[in-house]
């Protein structure tokens, strides 16, 4: 009777303990997580700094000063010290989004998220950035120097790692139930597969195949064209070419696309973002020196993408910001220069159709010939399932992405991606000597090595030079190769070459005064080599060069209202012409009311006005309607015309068979068009107003800044910001300016301004969580604490010393 | 006076200790204690159940109030719950299981070699 009571309490309690440990359908084992001594509780207590540190690893001591955004200035006697300082730091800031960050480039997410993520890791397996991230690696252990860079970052990031217990886990890993791995310095050069992914993926090969076979050559090309109308391209219109273009591929004459529909295409980059940059020569500045502002628009999350830091040794003082996970400055600015960098888009991606000998798909048919493949497996575990097994069969154009096991339906369908992105290269080699470069010459001498992705760079100096670069490895195409899925058997499908570093895109102190890109074509049509992208912007580009053609002086104040700039150009170049058209005839006393306060619209996006609501509801049903045809379309996958070419259509052209609203038995015309769709925006305005009776853009547009988890306490809704897609403010749903920033090249000391949408600390129970939101939102700015000695500044708040041991 | 003292000993020693150990090991702490101070069933599960939760429950209402950033309305969102001082109750709820039952384990270890006093004619 006694032991059986014994074994029964004993039960119970061990049971209990057991039972609270354990994480039962999602909800984080309960006692672990609410124990004051272990739980989330204790991640109120992490924003704490001891003031020194010992470590083994230092070969001298460094010391940190914080600001008060708690951005770190690290003071460290060699690179090898700095770069340990910024990776522990930058681990204790974002260890939880550096992780996600590696599980998502090595498509380990569904191990710790299910099967949910599974698609994604399946994916980002076979697209390869897990091998883009090893080859990244094996070409930096060629180079000590820099080697020792990723080293110590790695060192540093584990010896935060090696403090933590459960206790000083950050929440995510709570919440999900697992446990932080040991950094590795693969990991550490993961940045180059991600911002690829990010910047270098987006293409609409097959979208564009299908779109060709469906709809003719003539109107996929009034459709999608390559370059219309007015283009104000990143390289200035005068810039002139001064070398012997290399030999160049002819479009053969006897091939042609492959004919062939496809219904599930792989998941891209939403394209045309936003970002800008641009540059204002000393002619044009109000104080004589260099200003230059960069703004990268991207996924807003939180945290946030960037992380900023301060970097200083005797030979290096660069601050910036980078991604977690990456050491050195990505874009920033040192003593005597300054750069920042916008998306480029290039064609990077090609697709091509491979046959196999037999369903064994040990051999596949090039250039008449057999040729062997190689297979890779990988096994991706997911959490509460049997890990998915998954072969991808390597040809020489690169990984077979599509086929009966991923999104084909046949075995027939087997197509290769050729990335760009593949390949080896040394931006890492080419991003340190820039955070080191002193002026022009070694600036330039450093784009030498970058591979990619593709960037609009744009640089200015203490010296007074202005400068764009876009270098880069750009394979020399036959026009229109590449722009839809080609015979993998092929070989006058393959591009050879590249272009030269020498013939690359770039201007250096233009005439003009200024220079600045947003995404636009790189180039017009002087330039002898085919440059090929699926979208580009129109407008954005062309408002910052009005404003800074028409601008005779230009000072720092000027560049910050430049870059929070809200004027939508779209609507100033369609919307008079839409209300012109419209029926007035057949509107009610309301609906009239309506169009009267769009004639007397500034066309600007602001956070209080109800306009641009009025407008965005009616043009989006415009463009809705115009393309309905698309929505018909089930047996393949497309893409709809880009708002720039749907105005522009609509503007020029007066009938037009899409112009028809297909679920009406009447053919419409272009007037019907947008007088049907303003009715409509007429009735959907009732409906919000109900809801909400004082609606104002920034409302209605919604500007979210979500956690990577999607978990609302941790996201930032309903941001108060203005803009929109294509308005320099391009602060849409989910996408906005990730980093806003402004320097001064004074060659008397260099002056910064800057801001994101987040914080430093990743931590949602630090009170600083997100502090730069609502500045970000208002468009204001910090200086950011710069120069050879701030040991002494008030705005440093904390000191902390990392000794050597 | 034996189960306040034994109370004391619990949450002292549950205080000391639960920043080095495991979350669980309150249950530890409550046997052990109730091993070695022995009375009877209850008494020993109340003292296991107070002595941990209420240190449980006291520590995390002090987090709590003395953070700034208002964690708890933060993380019961993520819970189908409204009110944050929920998750500290639920805190020594646990806490208190977990010790109280811990501590009934290590009265019933102890009773294992405890001869029942029989009623003797020579006592």
């Amino acid at each position: 009777m006694k032991t059986f009571r014994f074994v029964v309490a004993l039960i119970l309690a061990v049971g209990l303990s057991i039972v609270f440990n354990s994480s039962i359908s999602g909800i984080p084992p309960l006692g672990k997580f609410l124990s004051p001594f272990h739980g989330y509780l204790q991640n109120t207590k992490l924003y704490n700094y001891e003031a020194e540190l010992n470590f083994d690893e230092l070969e001298a001591d460094v010391k940190v000063y914080f600001d008060e955004l708690d951005i770190p200035h690290i003071y460290a006697s060699n690179s090898s010290d700095l770069h340990f300082v910024q990776g522990y730091l930058t681990a204790k800031d974002r260890l939880w989004q550096m992780d996600f960050y590696s599980r998502l480039i090595y498509g380990r997410l569904s191990e710790v998220l299910g099967n949910r993520t599974l698609k994604l890791d399946q994916m980002n397996r076979r697209i390869g950035l897990n091998r883009i991230t090893e080859t990244a690696y094996n070409e930096i252990k060629k180079d000590p120097e820099l080697l020792s860079v990723i080293q110590s970052y790695t060192r540093g990031v584990n010896a935060y790692i090696e403090t933590l217990s459960y206790a000083k886990l950050p929440i995510e890993f709570k919440l999900l139930n697992y446990n932080i791995e040991p950094w590795t310095e693969q990991k550490t050069c993961m940045v180059y597969a991600l911002l690829s992914s990010t910047l270098s993926r987006g293409e609409s090969d097959l979208e564009n195949t299908n779109a060709l076979s469906l709809f003719g050559k003539e109107t996929f090309d009034l459709l999608f064209p390559e370059r219309t109308g007015n283009i104000d391209p990143v390289i200035p219109k005068s810039e002139t070419w001064d070398f012997a273009p290399i030999k160049q591929p002819t479009r053969p004459e006897n091939i042609s696309f492959i004919n062939e529909s496809i219904k599930t295409i792989i998941n891209k980059p939403s394209s045309l973002i936003g970002s800008n940059n641009f540059v204002v020569s000393g002619q044009k500045s109000y104080t004589g020196n260099v200003l230059l502002a960069n703004e990268p628009d991207l996924e807003l999350t939180q945290p946030s993408i960037w992380h900023a830091a301060h970097l200083h040794t005797p030979e290096m003082n660069v601050m910036g910001v980078t991604v977690p996970g990456a050491p050195l400055i990505l874009i920033g600015f040192n003593d005597s220069i300054a750069w920042g960098v916008t998306n480029s888009p290039r064609d990077q991606v090609d697709w091509y159709k491979v046959q196999f000998r037999n369903s064994q798909r040990d051999e596949y048919f090039y250039n008449d010939q057999w040729f062997k493949t190689s297979k890779i497996i990988e096994e991706i575990s997911i959490k509460g399932e049997d890990p998915l097994i998954d072969t991808i069969v390597m040809v020489h154009h690169g990984p077979i992405v599509y086929d009966r096991n991923f999104l084909a339906k046949s075995g027939k369908t087997n197509y290769a991606m050729r990335w760009v992105a593949h390949l080896p290269n040394q931006s890492t080699k080419s991003l340190y000597n820039i955070n080191k470069a002193k002026n022009y010459e070694e600036f330039e001498d450093a784009l030498k090595y970058f591979g990619g992705p593709p960037q609009n760079i744009i640089f200015g100096s203490v010296q007074g030079d202005i400068a764009m670069n876009l270098p880069g490895k750009f394979p020399i195409k036959w026009p229109e190769q590449g722009k839809f899925l080609m015979d993998g058997s092929n070989p006058q499908m393959e591009p050879n070459n590249f272009i030269p570093f020498e013939h690359r895109l770039k201007s250096v102190n233009p005439t003009q005064g200024f220079l600045s890109s947003a995404n636009q074509h790189p180039v017009d049509s002087t330039y002898t080599y085919y440059t090929y992208a699926n979208k580009y912007e129109y407008y954005r580009n062309r408002r910052i060069n009005d404003r800074l053609n028409t601008l005779n002086i230009v000072n720092v104040n000027a560049m910050k209202r430049l870059q929070n700039d809200n004027f939508n150009y779209h609507a100033y170049e369609v919307l008079p012409f839409m209300l012109e058209q419209l029926d007035t005839l057949s509107l009610s006393f309301d609906q009239s009311a309506i169009a009267k306060e769009l004639k007397s619209w500034d066309y600007f996006n602001e956070v209080n006005l109800k306009s641009p609501i009025y407008f965005q509801i009616w043009w989006d049903l415009v463009y809705d309607q115009m393309w309905d045809e698309f929505d018909t379309i089930t047996n393949y996958e497309l893409t709809k015309p880009g708002t720039y070419e749907s105005a522009r259509i609509l503007t020029t052209l007066d009938s037009l068979k899409f112009y028809d609203i297909v679920s009406t038995q009447k053919t419409e015309s272009r007037k019907d068009l947008i007088t049907v769709a303003y009715e409509a925006m007429f009735d959907s305005l009732q409906v919000l107003t109900k809801s909400s009776e004082n609606l104002s853009w920034s409302q209605f547009k919604s500007t979210n800044i979500d956690h990577f988890l999607k978990l609302k306490p941790f996201s930032f809704k309903e941001v108060s910001v203005g803009g929109y897609k294509n308005i320099v403010n391009a602060a849409s749903q989910k996408h906005g300016p990730s980093w806003r920033m402004v320097v001064e090249l004074d060659p008397a000391g260099v002056k910064a301004w800057g801001v994101y949408p987040g914080s430093q600390t990743g931590n949602p129970a630090d009170p600083d969580y997100g502090q730069m939101v609502d500045n970000w939102a208002n468009g204001e700015y910090y200086q950011l604490l710069f120069g050879q000695d701030i040991a002494d500044s008030e705005k440093v708040v904390i000191e902390q010393k990392f000794n050597a041991k | 006076m034996k189960l306040i003292a034994r109370i004391l000993i619990i949450a002292t020693l549950t205080y000391i200790v639960s920043f080095y150990a495991p979350w669980w090991f309150g249950t530890f702490i409550s046997g052990l204690v109730a091993t070695i101070i022995y009375s009877s069933g209850i008494s020993a599960f109340i003292s296991g159940l107070l002595g941990v939760g209420i240190i449980w429950f006291g520590y995390a209402f002090y987090l709590d109030i003395s953070s700034e950033a208002y964690f708890s309305e933060k993380i019961i969102e993520l819970f189908p719950f409204e009110d944050p001082i929920v998750l500290i109750v639920l805190s020594g709820i646990i806490g208190g299981l977990i010790g109280g039952f811990g501590a009934l384990a290590g009265h019933t270890f102890r009773g294992l070699f405890v001869k029942k006093k029989s009623k003797s004619l020579y006592s």
